[in-house]
C-alpha cells in the first residue's frame, strides 16, 4: 500500500516536471531559442557557444549554456540562472556584459524562468570551454560594468497597464522582455546603451557589426505590414514581398519565434503596430 | 622604358575596370533574379497568409520558380562578387557549400510542383511551401547581407 502510494506520487512529480520543462522550452522559444550562444551562424543551435558577436566595444563570443558541469551551467541552481537573466550577474557576483540581453531578460517573471532553466537542464551537456572576449581596455573592466548598470540598467518585470488590452499588454511583453527585439533593432549611446527616445527605429551597428531595420510603424520601419504580414514572417522569416531574412534575425526566427503560437504572434503584431 | 611601364599601366587599368563593370553588372542581372523569385515566392506567402484556396495559382507560381532555380548558380557564377548588392563574399570561398544550398532549392521547388500536380490540399502543399522556403531561408542566413 506505502508502495503504491509512493510509485503514484513519484509518477505525479514526474508529470509536474514534464509540464514544467514544457512550458521553460516555450519561453526559451520567446527567446528566440538564445541563438547567440549557437556555436556558429552555420552550425545547428547545440548552445555550445563561441558564435563571435561584433561590436563597436570589441567581439564577444557566445557562452556555453548547455548543461555541462565544467563548461556550462550544470553546476548552476535555479537561483544563479534567475539572478543571470534579471540582473546579469554571475554565481560569483561579476557582471555580465550587456551584450547578453538581461535588460530586457529582466522583465521575464521569476516563475517562468525556472521553468526555462528546468528545460535548459534536458539539454545535451556539450563539454567545450568559452572563448574569451576580445574587447579592449577600458571595455574588459568587469566592475566598470556595475558602474554602466547604475547608469542605465533598469530592473524588473512589467506589471503596469491593467485596464489595457491583453493582446496589447501579451505583445508587450513579448517585444520588450523575452524577444528582446529593441536590443538588436534600436540605436545605442557612445556607453553601449539603448537610446531610449528612439527605440526599435533600427541601428547602423546591429549585432554581427551588420545593420538591424526599423521595426517602427512608419514609412521606415514595417507601417505597410499587416498583422498578418508580421505574423507570416515571424513563422517563415519571409517579407510581403517574398525575401527571406538573413543573419542572426532568421536564426531567431528558425530557433525560437517559429514556434510561438498564432495568439502570441499576433499579439507582437499589435503591439509592434502601435510603435512610431 | 618608360613608354612600356605606361603601356602595362594602362593595361593593367583597363583589365580591371573591366572587370568591375563585369562584376557591377552580374549584381545587377542577380538583383532582378532575386526580385523574380521573391516576386513568385511573394504571391504564394500571400496565398498561404491570407487563407485564399487558390492552389492552382500556387501550382503556377511553382512552376515557374522551378524552371528559374535552374540559374541560381549561373547568377552567382564564379568572379561575380561584386560590393553593389547583398550577396557575401563567403558565397564564392564556400562555393560547394553554396551548390548544396541551391540544389536544395531546385529540389524543393521541383517538390512543391510535384505536390501541387497531386492534390488541392492545402495544408500538404503548405508544407511544401514550408520546406521550399526554409532552402530560401537557410541559404540568406549564411550568404545574404542584412538589409
Amino acid at each position: 500500500m506505502l508502495f503504491f502510494a509512493s510509485s503514484t506520487c513519484l509518477s505525479s512529480t514526474e508529470e509536474a516536471l514534464k509540464s514544467i520543462v514544457k512550458k521553460g522550452e516555450y519561453v526559451f522559444y520567446t527567446t528566440g531559442g538564445c541563438s547567440c550562444h549557437a556555436p556558429s551562424s552555420d552550425e545547428s543551435n547545440d548552445l555550445s557557444g563561441g558564435r563571435p558577436l561584433k561590436t563597436p566595444f570589441g567581439t564577444f563570443f557566445g557562452t556555453n549554456i548547455t548543461p555541462d558541469k565544467k563548461f556550462g551551467i550544470g553546476s548552476w541552481s535555479s537561483e544563479d540562472f534567475a539572478n543571470a537573466m534579471s540582473e546579469g550577474t554571475g554565481p560569483d557576483g561579476s557582471h555580465f556584459f550587456p551584450t547578453f540581453p538581461y535588460t530586457s531578460f529582466t522583465k521575464i517573471p521569476r516563475s517562468k524562468l525556472d521553468a526555462m532553466f528546468e528545460y535548459l537542464k534536458t539539454r545535451k551537456p556539450i563539454a567545450k570551454k568559452n572563448k574569451e572576449h576580445d574587447i579592449p581596455f577600458p571595455f574588459n573592466i568587469r566592475f566598470s560594468v556595475g558602474v554602466w548598470k547604475w547608469l542605465f540598467f533598469q530592473k524588473g518585470v512589467d506589471t503596469h497597464g491593467s485596464n489595457i488590452d491583453p493582446r496589447y499588454k501579451r505583445g508587450r511583453y513579448l517585444v520588450n522582455g523575452p524577444a528582446h527585439c529593441a536590443e538588436c533593432h534600436s540605436p545605442r549611446n557612445i556607453f553601449g546603451a539603448l537610446k531610449n527616445d528612439r527605440l526599435f527605429s533600427g541601428a547602423k551597428d546591429g549585432p554581427e557589426g551588420e545593420p538591424s531595420p526599423s521595426i517602427l510603424a512608419n514609412d521606415d520601419g514595417i507601417g505597410e505590414w499587416s498583422t498578418k504580414d508580421v505574423v507570416y514572417y515571424l513563422k517563415t522569416g519571409m517579407t510581403p514581398e517574398g525575401d527571406f531574412s538573413g543573419g542572426l534575425m532568421a536564426e531567431v526566427i528558425d530557433n525560437g519565434y517559429q514556434y510561438l503560437t498564432d495568439e502570441d504572434l499576433e499579439s507582437i503584431a499589435i503591439y509592434l503596430k502601435t510603435l512610431q | 622604358m618608360k613608354f612600356l611601364m605606361l603601356a602595362v599601366f594602362l593595361w593593367s587599368f583597363n583589365s580591371f575596370a573591366k572587370d568591375d563593370e563585369k562584376r557591377q553588372g552580374m549584381a545587377e542581372v542577380r538583383e532582378h533574379y532575386m526580385s523574380a523569385v521573391g516576386g513568385n515566392m511573394g504571391t504564394i506567402g500571400a496565398i498561404m497568409k491570407e487563407g485564399v484556396k487558390q492552389p492552382g495559382m500556387i501550382a503556377n507560381q511553382a512552376k515557374a520558380l522551378h524552371e528559374i532555380s535552374s540559374d541560381i548558380l549561373t547568377v552567382f557564377e564564379k568572379g561575380s562578387d561584386s560590393k553593389d548588392d547583398d550577396a557575401k563574399a563567403k558565397i564564392w570561398t564556400e562555393w560547394s557549400k553554396f551548390e548544396k544550398k541551391a540544389e536544395a532549392f531546385k529540389k524543393a521547388s521541383a517538390n512543391l510542383v510535384a505536390v501541387t500536380s497531386k492534390t488541392k490540399d492545402m495544408k500538404k502543399i503548405g508544407a511544401a511551401v514550408g520546406k521550399l522556403g526554409k532552402t530560401c531561408k537557410g541559404c540568406h542566413k549564411s550568404y545574404k547581407e542584412k538589409d
